[in-house]
């Protein structure tokens, strides 16, 4: 199944390829959301947009598109069954471009603190990339790690800890 | 067969182990100084109340230290000729009397400490404090005791940053080793977690949510100020000045992932230091500011590596257990401490750089995590958590002996050991 996903993806890539050599001189902005994009099927980091100046990210009022996506213990890899969701998210997006989505990446209250901060912020960037990847503006998704900080469940058990490691999503307004 | 094999290869690591400790400890026992405390002179009678508990403070100190045995000394308190070579013959190597004086609302002390077997003074010198701070004035005492007798370092009065729970939301926290004087040094309504002291200054970095976002503060205990350092976007984590003071390294995932980068000591002249697919977390110094130690799940699960400080050269340095966080070089650089997962909980471990052989510090039923080095090292503070309640602990790595340091705070964790200044 992996391997299905890479070619697949390998696939896109090569078709936006060919298109971004045939439509030559696209804006600039264009262009930069399809090297992104590229990028982003590559799985290459793309880098965060400059500063976020200020905060104005509210929980989404639409909950069938905005719920959360769930990881592997010690893992930021997308899993299989988080990707209907994630392509329901960049549909959303694509029809209202002046949206911008924050991704809260969270942990579980096992490992140590500090791996976790850094691990959740790798959750975070992952589900990025995997938006960008489906043709979400890079620029407009940011990315905040909490690590073990914000649980959802107090649970201490299996159920907990997979509810607690998850990506949640915020919206502009 | 293999059943066998297994159970000998745990036999043997077992057995190496344990001669590895008990080797270094019938070592230090045996370089344990016999030192005997006489009962202190006091200018007035009034004050005898005062000079027992100042001698308790001290005596609790020397013992802490872990360089002497304590002699009983009753209630002798002369320091004659005679009453030397009695000592002498006690078994006693090192006498210290002290003379105590309240002077207004301070206190003033005169320690002196005599090498039985020469019969030289090794240290004569006059401590004075307001009475507030007579737990310090007593830590200093020691503390000229210590490097005195044995020329290391102690503890001095150094002091422990940690984050709690108790207002409601995690803030940092200090309080000095023994347990007082404990401050709230922040104080937003987003959290403020992982401290850092500065190896220099009165100075503490920490990863700051003001912004709602994680941010590298500086909270300058001086000038009592909160300034951000670097606030990229993404995440701003973990930033250690470097023993110089000059520069910081830190996390940050501006670039698309968690990477190690440096920058000077205001946040500027960013320097990228990795260029993995992997997580990057927990950097620190080494004291000689050459290499930097971190950790990495590069191989798949989190372990402990380190690398010249320009990012050249990095060496994976634990080869056992499947989750190892937390480094940190010990202030002379001989030792690193981290923890690792044993049986689902962290325990602490030492480990020897030069050697890479690692020794377990805590054993016990709790998760032992964060290991953060005192100014002696040799005593670690660190996060025990029992039945998901956290606190703040001491522990000595030769002896053992874990100490409870926070109490009746809510979820203590994240400590970092102040220098001694």
């Amino acid at each position: 199944m992996k391997f299905f996903r890479l070619s697949t993806f390998s696939f896109l890539a090569f078709l936006l390829a060919t298109s971004l050599l045939a439509s030559g001189c696209a804006g600039k902005k264009k262009n930069k959301k399809k090297q992104d994009q590229l990028a982003a099927l590559r799985g290459d980091d793309i880098p965060l947009s400059s500063e976020l100046e200020d905060w104005q990210f509210v929980e989404a009022n639409d909950p069938l598109v905005f719920n959360d996506v769930y990881f592997q213990y010690n893992s930021s890899i997308i899993r299989e069954d988080a990707r209907p969701q994630l392509e329901r998210i960049a549909e959303w997006l694509k029809d209202r471009r002046n949206v911008a989505l924050m991704i809260e990446g969270h942990c579980d209250e096992r490992g140590s603190k500090e791996y976790n901060l850094a691990l959740g912020e790798q959750r975070a960037l992952s589900v990025r990339r995997y938006l960008t990847g489906l043709g979400v503006d890079a620029e407009r998704v940011y990315t905040v790690s909490y690590g073990e900080e914000k649980p959802l469940s107090d649970l201490h058990d299996d159920e907990g800890w997979s509810e607690n490691r998850r990506a949640h999503f915020l919206i502009t307004r | 067969m293999k059943k066998f094999l297994f159970t000998l290869l745990l036999l043997t690591m077992a057995t190496s182990a344990i001669a590895q400790v008990s080797l270094s400890v019938s070592k230090r026992a045996s370089s344990k100084t016999k030192l005997a405390l006489a009962d202190f002179e006091c200018a007035s009678s009034d004050e005898t109340a005062l000079a027992e508990e100042l001698k308790g403070i001290l005596k609790n100190d020397l013992k802490l230290s872990g360089h002497f045995l304590l002699m009983a000394t009753g209630s002798v308190s002369g320091n004659s000729l005679r009453e030397i070579a009695n000592w002498k013959q006690r078994g006693a190597e090192v006498l210290v009397f002290t003379q105590m004086e309240s002077r207004g609302s301070s206190i003033e002390v005169i320690s002196k400490v005599i090498d039985v077997t020469s019969g030289q003074v090794v240290l004569k010198e006059k401590f004075k404090r307001p009475e507030a701070d007579k737990a310090q004035l007593m830590h200093e005492v020691a503390e000229a005791i210590i490097q005195g007798v044995t020329g290391k370092p102690g503890l001095g009065a150094s002091q422990i940053a940690f984050v709690s729970n108790r207002s409601g939301s995690k803030q940092v926290y200090t309080v000095d080793w023994d347990g007082r004087n404990l401050l709230q040094l922040t104080n937003g309504r987003e959290i403020a977690i992982y401290p850092k002291w500065s190896p220099l200054e009165q100075k503490i970095l920490c990863t700051d949510y003001s912004n709602r976002l994680p941010h590298i503060f500086v909270l300058d205990l001086v000038k009592q100020t909160k300034k951000p350092l670097s606030k990229r976007p993404g995440l701003n984590a973990f930033a250690r000045y470097s023993p110089d003071g000059k520069k910081m390294v830190l996390t940050l995932s501006r670039d698309g992932n968690p990477e190690l980068y440096t920058c000077m000591a205001d946040g500027s002249r960013l320097k990228r230091l990795t260029r993995t697919k992997s997580v990057e977390s927990s950097p620190c110094w080494t004291p000689d500011g050459k290499k930097i130690v971190f950790v990495s799940n590069r191989s798949g699960s989190p372990q402990i590596y380190w690398m010249n400080a320009d990012g050249s050269q990095v060496q994976r340095l634990t080869r056992r257990g499947r989750y190892n966080t937390s480094p940190e070089v010990s202030p002379d650089g001989n030792l690193i401490a981290y923890c690792s997962m044993v049986g689902g909980k962290f325990q602490l471990f030492v480990l020897d750089p030069e050697t890479r052989e690692s020794v377990q510090v805590t054993r016990d039923t709790n998760s032992n995590e964060d290991p953060s080095w005192g100014p002696n090292s040799r005593h670690l503070a660190y996060t025990s958590t029992k039945k998901y309640k956290s606190d703040i602990y001491l522990i000595d790595i030769n002896e053992g002996h874990p100490i409870r340091l926070t109490r009746g705070l809510k979820d203590c964790t994240s400590p970092s050991w102040s220098p001694s200044y």
